[in-house]
């Protein structure tokens, strides 16, 4: 695919946009999803190889305590959601691969962490719910002060993602360890001990896996 | 506070490649401070037929669900409020004006207008809350925050002093620190960061002071004196939609949240998160009603 200057894949020809508090899904080969404006939000994607199909959701608050607003706002239903919406579709639930991205963070003074803390427990909530669904994911670029934009190309599951200033990385879908975190963002890591993840991809030889922030590398997640 | 001294070459040259403020935007904040009657209102409103037309189409959206449809102006702000409908027209009415990209801060089309629509959404949802008035001021304030990088972006563009471009503008490419600050960066490359060029752009247009100084002091709104309150509401509704990633720019997410801003509005953690849906909420539905999508 053709590349234009900033780095950024030039339109394909099925685009399909994730909007803000929405998710998408989709067994287009050709197809595309992209979500544009990750700030402290989340973008989630999950893939299945075997039939090219996929979703993608751009969630943005950690939890759902507002019963009114659609389940796709918050990270934890919108996971869930998404599982549903392509489990519907039959895809096949040991196949997906999840990924997301995200969870920037603005400056703050001294005593505001009120809104630090939306992007990080966005970052947390993504990883807790994965694991209590049973589900690994791997964290690709999160944390920092970047705004971000995220596409999952259905033809390879490769994630890539570009922030605001151009740079671009790709995640290819075999290989999830490839997924490191932000480096910069040292206040954004698992917790030693982080909840159980019961299931892998099939190409995740070995077991149970989950991307480590700290390095990138990925580790035996504790059973 | 004390706007600080208008930089005439940067203000002259902004004013002139600016496209001039819609008339509209200035009568309406007249109208605001003046007791006039509904139809008084309506009709100055209603000085420009397309605006009118827009917003008839968006008064009559499943939004606001009327009970019948609204065929005139009058009609709408007896349903709606005066407020409410003030706000639709300054939204409608800016829309051109802010539709362009500016590549200095690598914001596409329609990245300055969401922004801009979030913000003012974001300042309607806690003037609301927090009864801050006049709430059509507030709403504009908001809407014309960010004014000032438009003309920084113009200054940009048409090599403006490029002598004194800092590194980061001269090649943007190029990995930023964490600690890199933009109004600085602003600041070194044109005299003035954006906010203190929107404020004296928002003088020029005699937009009203207190709305001026929110525009001015809306990186720090300790400094503002006129109405701290103004200034804290555009402030927090500037994070707010920025963690929404709604006009994420150059500087991405590299903007400092003032807590006393939070202190002075008194909100809560919880009110931030209704906040950013509120301002999800409010873009979602004028790009749809404004034909404003990607």
């Amino acid at each position: 695919m053709a590349r234009s200057e900033d780095g950024q894949d030039t339109l394909p020809t099925h685009l399909i946009l994730v909007g803000l508090g929405k998710m998408e899904v989709s067994e287009d080969p050709e197809a595309t999803l992209r979500a544009f404006g990750i700030g402290s939000t989340v973008a989630v994607s999950a893939y299945d190889p075997v039939r090219m199909a996929g979703g993608m959701l751009h969630a943005m608050l950690p939890h759902n305590n507002m019963v009114t607003q659609a389940p796709t706002k918050f990270v934890d239903t919108g996971i869930r959601a998404l599982k549903e919406a392509l489990l519907a579709m039959g895809l096949v639930e040991e196949r997906l691969i999840w990924r997301f991205t995200g969870g920037g963070q603005v400056l703050g003074t001294a005593r505001a962490d009120i809104l630090s803390n939306i992007a990080r427990e966005n970052i947390a909530s993504a990883t807790d719910t994965a694991a209590r669904c049973g589900m690994a994911i791997f964290a690709c670029e999160v944390g920092g002060h970047k705004g971000r934009t995220a596409s999952l190309r259905m033809a390879d599951g490769r994630l890539q993602v570009c922030d605001s200033e151009g740079h671009c990385m790709d995640f290819e879908a075999p290989a999830p360890a490839a997924c490191l975190a932000e480096e910069k963002a040292p206040d954004v890591r698992y917790e030693a001990g982080t909840p159980a993840v019961a299931r892998a991809g099939p190409q995740q030889a070995g077991g149970p896996l989950i991307g480590d922030l700290t390095d990138g590398t990925p580790r035996e997640a504790a059973q | 506070m004390k706007a600080a001294n208008p930089d005439l070459g940067v203000i002259a040259v902004a004013l002139q490649r600016l496209p001039p403020l819609p008339q509209v935007v200035n009568q309406a904040m007249w109208l605001m401070q003046h007791d006039v009657s509904r139809q008084e209102v309506a009709k100055v409103l209603a000085l420009d037929e397309s605006i009118t037309s827009l917003c008839l189409r968006m008064v009559n959206s499943a939004y606001y669900s009327l009970p019948r449809r609204v065929v005139s102006l009058n009609e709408a702000i007896g349903y709606l409020g005066f407020d409410l409908v003030t706000e639709i027209v300054v939204t409608a009415s800016t829309t051109k004006f802010f539709a362009r990209s500016m590549p200095a801060y690598m914001m596409d089309r329609t990245a300055l207008w969401r922004h801009s629509a979030a913000v003012a959404a974001g300042c309607d949802w806690i003037g609301r809350r927090r009864g801050i008035q006049p709430a059509a001021e507030l709403y504009v304030a908001g809407l014309l925050h960010d004014i000032g990088k438009l003309a920084i972006d113009l200054l940009q563009k048409h090599g403006v002093e490029p002598q004194k471009q800092p590194v980061h503008w001269e090649n943007p490419s190029e990995e930023a620190s964490e600690e890199v600050d933009w109004l600085e960066i602003e600041k070194a490359s044109v005299g003035h960061n954006h906010a203190e060029i929107g404020g004296m752009l928002a003088q020029r247009w005699n937009l009203t002071e207190r709305v001026a100084e929110a525009i001015a002091c809306h990186h720090a709104p300790n400094n503002a004196t006129v109405d701290p309150t103004f200034a804290a509401a555009v402030h927090v509704a500037n994070v707010a939609a920025t963690m929404c990633g709604i006009g994420v720019g150059i500087g991405g997410l590299r903007l400092t949240l003032d807590d006393t801003a939070l202190d002075r509005l008194s909100l809560t953690p919880l009110d931030i998160s209704e906040l950013m849906v509120a301002i999800l909420d409010a873009v979602d539905k004028a790009e749809a009603l404004l034909g404003m999508s990607r």
